[in-house]
């Protein structure tokens, strides 16, 4: 038996002995609309809020993009001004050192002009619960 | 963003010493994290058509995390918000994990419930249903929808599959609903599909021109190439074209609201614009360039019956055209006048003179970028082509800085539909069924006989779902894509297409979607990196990855699938008495046998594959199948594109091991020699880039017999449904940044759904009031095909003006497609989803 056919066995043995928690039973599926047919007009759920009070939001791994924990509704982001980094993110909470190098590698003073646009990657989080739990599991040390 | 060195110091103290101090932060290398036991290895994004490479993180079989790739030239690192999220799309509970039969009373029942079965019952039941169908109804009794998220593989087996194998031209790739307009565009312009530029235009232009594309949102990683240059390079001007103010506008020099379709007239009066301020490049057109006029009055790709086909003088003649010179063409557009094109659009005159100066001064390099605002178009192919015919007119084109650039919306939409050719017209490397040579090529390269291939014409999209509909296809096979949620006008032709009692749906998928819950069948499916895979971006680059984790429980690869499947037909059920009697040798085979295991897609035996730090991955179809598909299916296709015979030049591709070992490369990809780095070509029909370019051209469209483009010149003509007193509003749909298409991978990302929950009608205030609805209230949205219940946003990213609202459609629970209607270029059969009459309500 060669080395990959090893390491085969050794993949598969080790993926009936991790942790994964069960994925739904296959009796159980069902579309994102959870049974409305689709022929029925259903009514819209209520509009979801953004959440005032600032949260802790986990992050699962090193470059996920943080959250953002407060409103930003009417933030300007254009060519005149960055609210954003403008009222507070130059000083508080400041981008991780990842945002002050440019596409050749150098590093500059200020944030890389390709990361102007911050909601290319942060958003903020409504309270909608998720329609579908996930079961991604971050890295284990 | 102003920010004095000072405050900067003062925020960033360890970045500042650093920099002063001359040394590079280590973080943002291809470092792994302080777990040393995860893998890194590269693949390109799973979502859209920029092809940003990432890297991928596993441990145990799982993937936890995700990096920019700082090795790719594409984004140099940096990822948009799904792209940092691609760890988690593949986790939602509810993976479809087993093959699942609608039965009642264990049989097959439309309406039963689905039920666990084996592999082997499926393909049972689904080669029965093929064979009955075939034999019934003939070659489009089967179909298959496809989609430009296949990997290359995925969409050449079921090329071979269906066109050789059931000699059945049904195939179709949901990249129709988005491409089809700028390939019908490339083809008669150019003679052959694909821009000519690539990102690295982005470095180098002094104006960028968007029109109707929201770059902003769906090709961010360019965006922030774009805003990047805007930003570090003073002159440069950004202008952008919408029916609708979004976030594109925000960083606009230039921002400009039409009226929808009248983009027509805005081109035709830019090109009148460019010959009367005698800024036509006279030396490139008499070089370069032949004219056209197209004919008229073409119809809506709507049902023949329909009275605006019958009214329509061209519907059956729609490509037609004939010669012109270039007078005729300078008469032609010079009703485009300011005043009449100011009329039509709403667009201020200035506005337009300005946009028209962009093109026309010849010192300014400017790029045009689209997507869907031009190729959803019932005019689609028309627009697409008065855009070339501004930047030919002027001979801005096919140099650095310098070009029309069609943005194509899926990862591959190039790489597998179109290069691979998975449309009921097309042939791999730019061919066509229809031509009788291109069919002898191709089976030649599949050692097929003579009239293996099928010649007779399948349907498209659009006509797919009419078909259905009408029962004349009757089994169907739907992979990686969700098609149900994503066709127009789903009331009265998408869901009477998939319910049909006479119809037997097969859906491929990883998850329980709207399409795959209406199936016959569900095929449970493997994703993005847990099977070996290869995708081709907007800029013709191919770009390959390996397989990271094994998928969940049953599921199977599209790929894997396609090629199990052939092994349940024998070619006496599926090819001509006659074909098989000229062709002894294939007597009693499968068409596993002719097509899979022919000796070129076997060839490659079990191996190891490896990285370049040694580590082994696996390939559960190599495992299965014992052989090396993925490499013998590419390099079996690779000889569309290298053989010294193909009929059309200019394609090469690289080889499968080069792909591997690098971050791609663009085509044509020109071999230099053993062990050598091949060369790819960056700006195509350019002699100084393009070696295809015959000795003694500086610019040749090689892609067109005589080596020249053709102008066409087109009219305005209205769109098939315009708002009346009824349904007094324009309808536009389109997408948002936080998901992915119809959503089924996306609404599936916690972080993504709490960004974006639910669709919401985005409308002017002022509309919003007249009809007594308030933000946040429920509005019912209506049109002559079906009605919807959405909530009311009037501030928000999308400002449409008085008139227009704007929907997004990847909310299974907010089905939009009820509303729209399908309509087509009748050039390019793209269904026009930008353009219907809607009215408003309180709920």
């Amino acid at each position: 038996m060669n080395k990959f056919h090893r390491l085969g066995i050794l993949l598969a043995f080790g993926s009936l002995i991790s942790f994964s928690p069960m994925i739904f039973s296959q009796d159980d599926i069902a579309s994102l609309r959870d049974g409305i047919s689709i022929p029925e007009t259903n009514a819209a759920t209520p509009w979801n809020k953004f959440p005032v009070e600032a949260e802790n939001f986990r992050l699962d791994y090193e470059q996920q993009p943080a959250l953002i924990p407060h409103l930003i509704e009417g933030y300007r982001m254009d060519l005149e001004s960055n609210q954003c980094m403008d009222n507070c993110h130059t000083i508080f909470k400041q981008p991780s050192v990842s945002h002050y190098e440019d596409r050749d590698g150098n590093i500059l003073d200020e944030i890389d002009s390709r990361r102007y646009l911050c909601t290319s990657c942060h958003v903020p989080q409504t309270d909608a619960q998720p329609l579908r739990a996930s079961l991604f599991e971050s890295v284990s040390d | 963003m102003k920010l004095n060195r000072r405050d900067f110091i003062k925020a960033n103290a360890v970045a500042a010493t650093a920099a002063a101090a001359g040394v590079t932060l280590p973080v943002m290398a291809q470092q792994t994290q302080s777990n040393n036991d995860i893998v890194w290895d590269k693949a390109p994004c799973r979502f859209c058509g920029v092809g940003c490479s990432v890297m991928v993180g596993t441990q145990n079989n799982r993937i936890v995390a995700i990096k920019g790739d700082t090795e790719s030239s594409v984004n140099k690192g940096l990822l948009c918000i799904k792209g940092y999220f691609l760890p988690k799309i593949l986790y939602g509970e509810d993976r479809l994990t087993t093959p699942l039969l609608r039965m009642k009373d264990g049989q097959h029942d439309k309406n039963g419930e689905f039920t666990p079965v084996s592999w082997d019952d499926a393909f049972t039941i689904m080669a029965e249903k093929w064979k009955k169908a075939l034999k019934e109804k003939g070659p489009n009794g089967v179909g298959m929808f496809g989609s430009g998220q296949w990997a290359v593989w995925d969409g050449y087996a079921a090329v071979k599959l269906m066109k050789a194998g059931f000699r059945s031209n049904n195939i179709e790739p949901n990249a129709r609903h988005c491409m089809a307009s700028a390939v019908a565009a490339f083809i008669r312009t150019f003679g052959a599909d694909e821009p000519m530029g690539c990102y690295d235009d982005l470095e180098n232009a002094d104006a960028f021109v968007l029109w109707g594309a929201n770059m902003a949102e769906q090709h961010p990683i360019l965006w922030s190439r774009l805003i990047d240059r805007r930003l570090t390079a003073p002159h440069v001007q950004v202008a952008v074209l919408s029916t609708l103010n979004n976030r594109n506008f925000d960083m606009a020099d230039l921002g400009i609201i039409f009226k929808p379709q009248t983009d027509l007239a805005i081109l035709n009066y830019i090109a009148n614009y460019i010959i009367e301020t005698g800024n036509f490049n006279e030396e490139f057109v008499s070089q370069h360039v032949n004219f056209r006029i197209g004919n008229t009055d073409i119809g809506y790709g709507l049902r023949p019956e329909h009275p605006k086909e019958q009214a329509a003088q061209n519907a059956d003649n729609a490509g037609g055209s004939v010669e012109a010179t270039f007078e005729e063409y300078q008469a032609f557009v010079s009703q485009y006048t300011l005043d009449y094109v100011h009329e039509l659009s709403g667009v201020p005159r200035e506005e337009l003179e300005a946009l028209a100066q962009i093109y026309a001064d010849p010192s300014i390099k400017v790029v045009s970028y689209w997507t869907m605002g031009f190729n959803q178009h019932s005019r689609g192919t028309w627009v697409n082509q008065l855009c070339y015919n501004i930047h030919l007119l002027t001979g801005k084109i096919a140099e650095p800085g310098n070009g029309p650039f069609s943005l194509t919306g899926q990862p591959t939409a190039c790489g597998t539909a179109r290069e691979v050719g998975t449309f009921s017209h097309r042939l791999p490397a730019d061919l066509v069924s229809a031509n009788e040579d291109h069919r002898r090529f191709a089976e030649k390269i599949w050692g097929l006989p003579d009239g293996a291939v099928a010649d007779t014409p399948g349907y498209h999209a659009v006509l797919q779902n009419r078909k259905l509909k009408d029962g004349e296809t009757n089994a169907y096979w739907v992979q990686c894509n969700n098609n149900l949620q994503s066709a127009p006008n789903l009331n009265e032709e998408g869901y009477p297409a998939y319910t049909n009692p006479d119809n037997f749906i097969v859906v491929s998928e990883p998850y329980p979607t709207l399409t795959a819950m209406t199936a016959d069948l569900i095929l449970p499916t493997a994703m993005w990196v847990e099977k070996e895979g290869a995708y081709g971006n907007s800029e013709r680059r191919t770009q390959f990855w390996r397989q990271q984790v094994t998928a969940p429980g049953d599921s199977k690869s599209d790929v894997w699938q396609l090629v199990e499947f052939s092994k349940y037909f024998q070619v006496e059920e599926v090819w001509s008495a006659e074909l098989i009697a000229n062709n002894p040798e294939f007597e009693g085979k499968t068409l596993y046998e002719v097509l899979f295991a022919n000796g070129v897609v076997d060839q490659y035996p079990d191996q190891e594959i490896t990285d370049a730090d040694g580590n082994l991955y696996r390939n559960h179809e190599m495992e299965d199948f014992g052989f090396y598909l993925q490499k013998g299916l590419y390099e079996e296709y690779r000889l569309f594109s290298i053989s010294e015979d193909a009929p059309k030049k200019g394609h090469q591709l690289a080889t499968f091991d080069q792909y591997h070992q690098s971050r791609g490369y663009r085509w044509p990809v020109i071999q230099q020699g053993e062990g050598e780095e091949p060369q790819e070509t960056r700006w195509r029909y350019n002699a100084e880039y393009d070696s295809i370019v015959e000795n003694g051209a500086d610019i040749q469209f090689y892609g067109n017999a005589d080596g020249k483009a053709k102008i066409y010149a087109y009219p305005y003509e209205p769109a098939a449904e315009e708002p009346d007193d009824e349904y007094d509003l324009w309808l536009v749909t389109g997408r948002m940044l936080e998901h992915w298409m119809a959503g089924s991978m996306t609404m599936r990302v916690p972080e993504l759904y709490r960004a974006y929950p639910s669709a919401v009608v985005y409308m002017h205030p002022k509309d919003a009031k007249r009809r007594g609805l308030r933000r946040g209230m429920s509005a019912k949205m209506i049109t002559r095909r079906g009605e919807m219940i959405i909530n009311v946003e009037t501030r928000g990213r999308n400002r449409p003006p008085e008139g227009l609202v704007f929907v997004p459609f990847f909310d299974a629970n907010r089905l939009i497609n009820k509303l729209t209607l399908d309509a087509t270029c009748p050039i390019s059969k793209e269904a026009d989803f930008k353009k219907c009459a809607v009215k408003v309500e309180r709920a």
